[in-house]
């Protein structure tokens, strides 16, 4: 069964407004699959909908979720402690693709975008492909950039933008990896991207200008994650789309973007 | 436990093991739940609502989440009845439960249409969603005047020999006059409630939080509407009431049930534990063997007023 009831192993901050939360779980997850999380008890109605959250690591016996406070929900995740219950349904939808032949493959991520790469990373090294990979990511400042170090260790190329301009390239991150693109720094198979539906928006356009295939994590609001509440819809070319279960992941042509 | 007690309840004509069902449109078409539940568990299955044509529905924001509620405005996205029949249907015959196929027209005859299509096709029983705007009529939904619904209901009545289930519009001035008309079109049985009409506003924006503005409430905050609307349509007509709207548990079905309703269905709850039926009908079960009581049947409507 895809509901389980997990236990938190762990919860913890790792900047003011990231966090990384530990659950119990076992199975085999796609990258950039996710699950629906309840992180208050099923008889609390306030907020009343469980949240959508990629996974960021696998480890023996558990996942690992890095998130960030937005809101409400998130801010009542912080409040979670070892041991506690929470209902966990999944790994739900269609995650990120990855083609044998691909070379060199570019990921484009903004703020807590960055979450569902690195599994992705680790997924590719397990399988032992070792295509030549580049992060762009960026944020506003210092804050967005949390976890950077490990994509290093994991030999990946890390390109860092701020708007704030506190670290790497001032400005968007979508820029930067333009510029790298015309100088011929990156020459990518594919372009893997989630962040905000603006820099979405603009990494898919780029790529389509150089007929790069590009896929992107779109983020929509979830009634259910599981296909019944047709809530999360997205514009395609063939029609909505549920983000649920066609997506999260969608390739970027698919997507009517002046709609989103 | 649980083989002790007689969960079985008859609704026009259709006798169903246990009075849990799915609500329309938070089940889809009962596939999307398999993984999740045992669907052979459920009373019935109550599918997404059907049209004549396939329905794209509204555009995005859909949805929006408010203080234990849930505003949505889907428009009644829909493959279209055909492709029900033709795609759905089979598989969801093979469990063996009951399948009642939840429709709606923009006029009377397409409603009609809808319900002859069915007859025969293997559903257990139509259930007419009537907070639907007659297009011929200006707009004006079916669910609002009782004289409007009464003859949907007649003709409804005409076009098949299924059992009609008409499901009752909360957005009415008295639900007791609604149920009183289409009790005498012929309905078999009826449910309620529907969502409200509710509205949600982004402030910084200062913009609808869905495309279509208005949209209908469900979850937890409509309860004591829907309970009391049960209550009051059991003390006004003879044909069974399905009672629906915010139940989150066993306790909340109960509610409907002592009211007057001899089943329940679930909608909202779904979306935060699909397996949620389940655990709804364990709870009924363990209610009736704390209280000694050996059939269902017997809660129904039992309220004690003194
Ligand atoms: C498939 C999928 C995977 C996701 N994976 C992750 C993940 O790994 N880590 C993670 O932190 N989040 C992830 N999200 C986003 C996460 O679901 C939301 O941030 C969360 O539901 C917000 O809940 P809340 O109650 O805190 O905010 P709400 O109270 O629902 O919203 C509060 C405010 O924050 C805004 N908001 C909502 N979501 C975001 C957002 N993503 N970024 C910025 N502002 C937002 C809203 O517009 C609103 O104004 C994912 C979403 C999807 C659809
Ligand atoms: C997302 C969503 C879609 C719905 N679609 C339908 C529908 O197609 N036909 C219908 O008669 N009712 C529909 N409903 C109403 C429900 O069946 C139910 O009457 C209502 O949500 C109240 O019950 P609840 O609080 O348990 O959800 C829908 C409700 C929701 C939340």
């Amino acid at each position: 069964m895809k509901r389980t009831l997990s236990k938190v192993i762990y919860n913890r901050g790792i900047s003011p407004s990231y966090h990384l939360l530990g659950l119990r779980w076992e199975g085999r997850i796609d990258p950039g699959q996710f699950f629906m999380l309840r992180p208050w008890s099923f008889d609390r109605f306030d907020p009343l909908l469980n949240r959508p959250f990629g996974v960021y690591r696998v480890f023996e016996g558990g996942i690992e979720i890095l998130y960030k406070v937005v809101g409400r929900g998130t801010r009542i995740m912080t409040g979670l402690k070892e041991g506690d219950e929470v209902i966990l349904i999944g790994p739900l939808g269609r995650g990120f693709p990855f083609m044998e032949g691909w070379e060199e493959v570019s990921i484009v991520s903004g703020g807590v975008g960055i979450a569902p790469f690195y599994h992705l990373i680790q997924w590719i090294r397990e399988k032992g492909s070792f295509p030549a990979l580049s992060l762009y990511h960026g944020g506003r400042g210092e804050e967005d950039l949390v976890g950077i170090e490990e994509f290093e260790r994991a030999g990946v190329t890390v390109n860092i933008a701020t708007e704030r301009g506190t670290r790497g390239y001032r400005g968007l991150i979508s820029d930067l990896f333009k510029r790298d693109l015309e100088k011929g720094k990156v020459r990518p198979s594919a372009v893997l991207s989630c962040g905000p539906k603006g820099m979405l928006k603009e990494v898919a356009l780029i790529c389509r200008e150089r007929g790069i295939p590009c896929y992107v994590s779109l983020d929509r609001m979830m009634g259910c994650g599981i296909g019944t509440c047709l809530g999360c819809v997205v514009r395609t070319k063939g029609g909505y789309q549920r983000v649920c279960m066609e997506g999260p992941v969608f390739e970027s042509e698919e997507i009517v973007w002046e709609e989103l | 436990m649980g083989g002790t007690v007689d969960l079985s309840v008859d609704i026009g004509g259709m006798r169903l093991r246990n009075p849990v069902m799915t609500a329309s449109g938070t089940c889809g078409y009962g596939e999307e739940l398999a993984p999740y539940m045992d669907l052979r568990r459920l009373g019935a299955i109550v599918v997404k609502g059907l049209s004549l044509k396939p329905r794209p529905g509204n555009p995005p924001p859909r949805m929006t989440e408010v203080p234990s509620g849930l505003i949505n405005s889907i428009g009644l996205q829909n493959i279209g009845v055909e492709a029900f029949v033709r795609d759905k249907l089979p598989s969801l015959m093979d469990l063996g439960v009951p399948v009642i196929a939840n429709i709606f027209g923009e006029d009377v005859e397409e409603y009609c249409l809808l319900a002859r299509r069915l007859d025969g096709s293997g559903v257990a029983a139509i259930e007419l969603n009537i907070s639907c705007p007659n297009v011929k009529k200006g707009g004006m939904e079916f669910g609002r005047i009782p004289e409007e619904a009464h003859d949907l209901v007649r003709e409804v009545r005409r076009a098949t020999g299924l059992p009609i289930i008409t499901k009752l519009s909360p957005n009415v001035r008295d639900i007791k006059e609604m149920a009183m008309a289409v009790e005498e079109a012929g309905t078999d049985a009826i449910s309620l409630i529907n969502t409200i009409p509710a509205m949600a506003i982004d402030v910084e924006r200062r913009r609808p939080r869905l495309s279509s503005i208005i949209g209908g409430l469900s979850g937890p905050a409509i309860r004591p509407i829907a309970v009391r609307m049960v209550w009051e349509a059991y003390q006004a007509v003879k044909v069974p009431i399905i009672g629906v709207g915010g139940i989150m548990g066993a306790s909340d079905a109960l509610e409907f049930v002592i009211a007057g309703a001899c089943a329940v269905q679930i909608g909202t709850a779904t979306f935060i534990d699909p397996a949620v039926c389940e655990k709804v009908l364990k709870g009924i079960e363990e209610y009736m063997d704390r209280h000694g009581i050996r059939r269902f049947v017997d809660l129904i409507g039992s309220l004690e007023v003194s």
